[in-house]
């Protein structure tokens, strides 16, 4: 059971610095050993003025999701906050700017909106703050101060964060904010009565791990350095952006290449043919921008070319919702472009696997010569957590499968039985080859044969069963084991909420399990068929309307599956699927 | 058209039977309670027995934050008033809101006092009159060997249950205010201070506190007699006056509370005052007086509320009720018009 299970809000308005002091807090909540998740929300404009909100999950266990109730919100602008006061829980506080530049009026105070056994606590942050710094700039380190002193979390824990965040700084700027911080603090230590049931207090110190705090494009810009990716191209794009940002910065001194290109259909020209050197290469972006790369995928799918493409996935269709997560480029990743062309898709689960997994990518593409999807979204992408990364493989680096001598004319899509074609790079003498489009027979000229296009198709399916059998980690099953009432299948972000609902339902004695899947293509179906036949029913619970990873397992298995499909802009919560597995365990009974 | 907004200030027992009967009365208005306290409406005799009891400050709710749901109240905890401004109808709160109203009900009870001889060392004194003191004091108690109870007044009285019990050695200095609000002649008072002393409390009579002043974490109380105590805590037991600062300068009358009429209504239109801030006209006695008290407060916040909804009802002076200190059951007919109506 947790000790510690707590969400805190900080609503603001661009500008306001509020994503700033969730950042702040999950490294110092991090740095005191608790598990903390934070996911900002804020606008798809660039401009001065817009609600943000930063969502921070704390544990004193690892988490995965999101909370849907808040325990705790921090109000930098109350018109904004007003919105928020729906998801706080009964017993929740409220955190507020008790002296505002002019008087407001009852509409637009945040203070009239609690609900009965609510609490309000109000800290004078912009007056602290001019008084502190002689400005205003710092109400949000004021606000981080209050919070550290309300709920009595370590200040010097805090200030040593700060020192880091802005020691660097010119000028006094770290002194600065730890006076606005520590006038927060003293304000609250000073003047204000705690009497909410607020608490991060634990029975025993924590453990202090050496977490990272990171998000997934964080880790998958890591993973990609580390799996040897040395050139990226791409396109700027919400929330995929920030992975082309890390890597302009470290690929260069590595010897690497990052383009920021026309558009994406531009890049992705430019990664397939940095590829097919042999150079490791990848492109991110969202749902719009794999639409556009849809002709290259194919195209890499027929030559055989590994590239690894990310699609940060966000609300769709078209240029949709840019700032808000959703998992519905399934099917366009496992199915975009014309003729059969299977593909490798993966969707890791947590800002770990987002690092594990992007390097892993790289493996597959180079090693089974096929484009690799792996599929993050907003959430994902941007979601902090204290992540603890695994050691790479090493001998992973290198996995082409080069011709042996004496293999000099033969051709480049020679069939084998494990439907890997040895690829020499171009120009390597002996070894020429053409590339095109076209279906090409194993001696790599175009050929229109019946028989050819039989062989070539069944060789480009093969050598995925090979990755599948080789290098495709079985399924991990959480929870209850044997038979039970309820099976939940997710994937990607939602796998976090659906082990912990699992984990919860567990708890209430509930008989529930749940399966875990990364790699989305290939399936390891028998895996899944037992696991199905395991449940007397099945849930798969998605950030999509269609509900497509169901889909995707209807095509598989042959047993009903209840979708639990939220479109609902923000990511799901473990309260959301519990919810959902107890009315189906109980419909069961 | 919208409904009428009415405006509560004070969440104690005039306020909330208010807010009950306006509801009853008028089920589409607005009814907005505002609270200076950050927790819920608690009886103040309980207060001292929660620094014995492992309670939690919210179990000791007189009601839960679904009577207020139920209600369809709006509940503004621990947000003060800083002013009235009754030509615009408006009331500015601490931190820069303004609410309207169409009718104000006024039930902001009482407050601790300190007596003017005092006044120069409050920060000293430690205050027990709400929930905000008793949770401050409960959380001072593991640390407190030494009490100072100045005055000493019922609510002194009350907190000896805790004190005593808890093996803190309790000094009780006593001053024209001990005992309030109980009325008694000089042989009862004397029984009293005896009965306290065989409990094991030090009684200082006869004598008057000139200075209290801080040496380290000890606090040391000096008196005209030569008599000095040193304490951890030193407790302002002095009685109690209606809390009326917000209302300073805003042009309603005023004496030692909101003087009102027998209908309860206030010097300015659309106000009504109920509760111990009322100093209300009593026809019985041609006089103003303050009343204290639980069934006080719950009698003329109805009163005030139907009164706001239309009717023309009159309050009456309170029963005196009677309290029991040291085996001795005492009439309480009140200081200067205060009565108290609970028994110990």
């Amino acid at each position: 059971m947790r000790q510690v299970d707590l969400t805190i809000e900080i609503c603001g308005s661009s500008g306001d610095g509020t994503l700033a002091v969730g950042e702040i807090l999950v490294n110092t909540l991090s740095d005191l050993g608790y598990r903390a998740l934070s996911f900002d929300v804020y606008p798809a404009e660039i401009r001065g003025f817009g609600k943000c909100v930063a969502h921070c999950r704390v544990s004193d266990k690892p988490v995965y999701s999101v909370g849907r109730s808040v325990d705790a919100l921090v109000s930098l602008n109350d018109p904004y906050s007003i919105e928020q006061l729906a998801t706080l829980k009964p017993g929740g506080v409220v955190l507020f700017d008790s002296w505002p530049l002019r008087e407001v009026s009852e509409e637009s105070c945040v203070a009239g909106r609690l609900g009965p056994g609510m609490y309000l606590y109000g800290v004078p942050f912009g007056e602290l703050s001019q008084r502190s710094t002689h400005g205003a700039r710092s109400r949000n380190l004021v606000a981080l101060g209050a919070i550290a002193g309300l709920f009595d979390i370590d200040a010097e824990a805090f200030e040593a964060g700060l020192d880091r965040k802005f020691g660097g700084k010119k000028g006094n700027v770290a002194q600065t904010v730890k006076a606005a911080f520590r006038a927060g603090h003293d304000y609250v230590k000073e003047k204000l009565l705690k009497v909410d049931p607020v608490s991060f207090a634990v029975k025993e110190e924590l453990e202090k791990k050496d977490f990272q705090i990171m998000n997934g494009n964080q880790a998958a810009a890591r993973g990609a350095i580390e799996a040897g990716c040395r050139f990226y191209a791409g396109y700027p794009i919400t929330p995929a952006t920030k992975i082309m940002e890390i890597l302009s910065a470290k690929l260069p001194p590595l010897g690497g290449r990052v383009v920021q290109a026309e558009d994406e259909i531009s890049a992705i020209g430019m990664v397939t043919g940095a590829a097919m050197m042999g150079t490791r290469a990848m492109t991110a972006t969202s749902g719009p921008g794999v639409c556009l790369m849809t002709e290259f995928i194919g195209y890499n799918v027929m030559t055989e070319n590994p590239v690894v493409i990310v699609d940060s996935q966000r609300g769709g269709p078209a240029t949709g919702l840019p700032t808000k997560t959703e998992q519905s480029d399934l099917l366009l990743a496992l199915f975009s472009g014309n003729g059969d062309a299977p593909r490798i898709v993966v969707a890791p689960t947590s800002v770990e696997e987002c690092h594990y997994w992007t390097s892993e990518a790289f493996y597959l593409a180079e090693k089974y010569q096929t484009p690799v999807i792996l599929l993050m979204d907003l959430f994902l992408s941007t979601c902090k957590t204290n992540a603890v990364l695994s050691e790479l493989d090493k001998a992973k680096l290198s996995a082409n499968k080069s011709p042996s001598p004496g293999e000099e004319g033969v051709g480049r899509f020679k069939v084998t039985e494990d439907g890997v074609s040895p690829r020499a790079l171009p120009g390597t003498p002996g070894f020429e080859w053409t590339v095109s489009g076209l279906e090409q027979n194993e001696l790599d000229s175009p050929s229109y044969y019946a028989n050819v296009h039989t062989e070539m198709t069944e060789k480009r399916a093969r050598k995925l069963m090979t990755a599948l059998q080789n290098d495709v980690p079985r399924p991990e099953r959480f929870g209850a084991k044997g038979k039970v009432k309820l099976g939940v299948m997710g994937w990607g972000s939602t796998m976090g909420a659906v082990i912990e609902a699992v984990e919860r339902a567990n708890e209430a004695g509930l008989s529930a399990a749940a399966l875990k899947q990364v790699v989305l293509n290939p399936l390891h179906v028998e895996d899944i068929e037992k696991f199905v036949d395991d449940c007397e029913k099945i849930l798969v619970p998605e950030l999509n309307y269609s509900g497509q990873f169901a889909r995707w397992l209807s095509m598989h298995v042959n047993k009903p599956i209840h979708g639990l499909n939220m479109v609902k802009c923000s990511p799901l919560t473990y309260l959301d699927v519990l919810e959902e597995i107890e009315r189906l365990i109980t419909e069961t009974s | 058209m919208a409904g009428n907004h009415y405006v509560i200030i004070g969440n104690g027992a005039a306020g909330n039977k208010a807010a009950e009967t306006l509801r009853k009365g008028d089920p589409e208005g607005r009814i907005t309670v505002i609270s200076a306290e950050p927790v819920h409406f608690i009886h103040r005799h309980r207060l001292a027995g929660f620094l014995a009891e492992e309670a939690n400050i919210a179990d000791l709710a007189v009601h839960p934050p679904s009577w207020y749901e139920e209600l369809n109240l709006r509940l503004r905890l621990n947000q003060p008033v800083e002013r009235v401004d009754f030509e615009d109808k408006s009331i500015l709160l601490a931190h820069r809101e303004r609410i309207k109203y169409d009718k104000l009900l006024i039930c902001s009870g009482a407050k601790h006092r300190i007596p003017e001889y005092l006044s120069h060392f409050e920060k000293l004194l430690t205050k027990f009159s709400n929930g905000k003191h008793a949770i401050e004091l409960k959380s001072m108690m593991p640390g407190i060997k030494r009490v100072t109870i100045l005055g000493g007044d019922a609510i002194g009285l009350q907190l000896l249950n805790a004190f005593l019990p808890a093996g803190k050695d309790v000094t009780m200095i006593m001053d024209e205010y001990r005992f309030w609000p109980l009325e008694s002649d000089a042989g009862s008072m004397d029984r009293l201070a005896r009965a306290l002393e065989a409990k094991g409390v030090k009684v200082v009579r006869n004598d008057h506190v000139t200075e209290v002043e801080k040496r380290g974490e000890t606090k040391v109380v000096s008196t005209r007699g030569g008599v000095k105590v040193e304490s951890d805590v030193v407790l302002v037991c002095s009685g109690m006056v209606p809390c009326l600062d917000f209302l300073a300068d805003s042009g309603i009358d005023t004496q030692m509370g909101v003087l009102v009429d027998d209908k309860l209504r206030a010097s300015v239109e659309d106000v009504w005052a109920a509760g111990e801030c009322a100093q209300m006209y009593y026809e019985e006695i041609k006089d103003y007086r303050c009343q204290t008290g639980y069934q006080n407060a719950v009698r003329k916040g109805e009163k005030a509320a139907l009164n706001a909804l239309g009717a023309d009802e009159s309050a009456k002076l309170c029963e005196p009720g009677k309290l029991v200190v040291g085996g001795e059951e005492f009439i309480t007919y009140g200081w200067k018009g205060f009565t108290l109506d609970e028994t110990s």
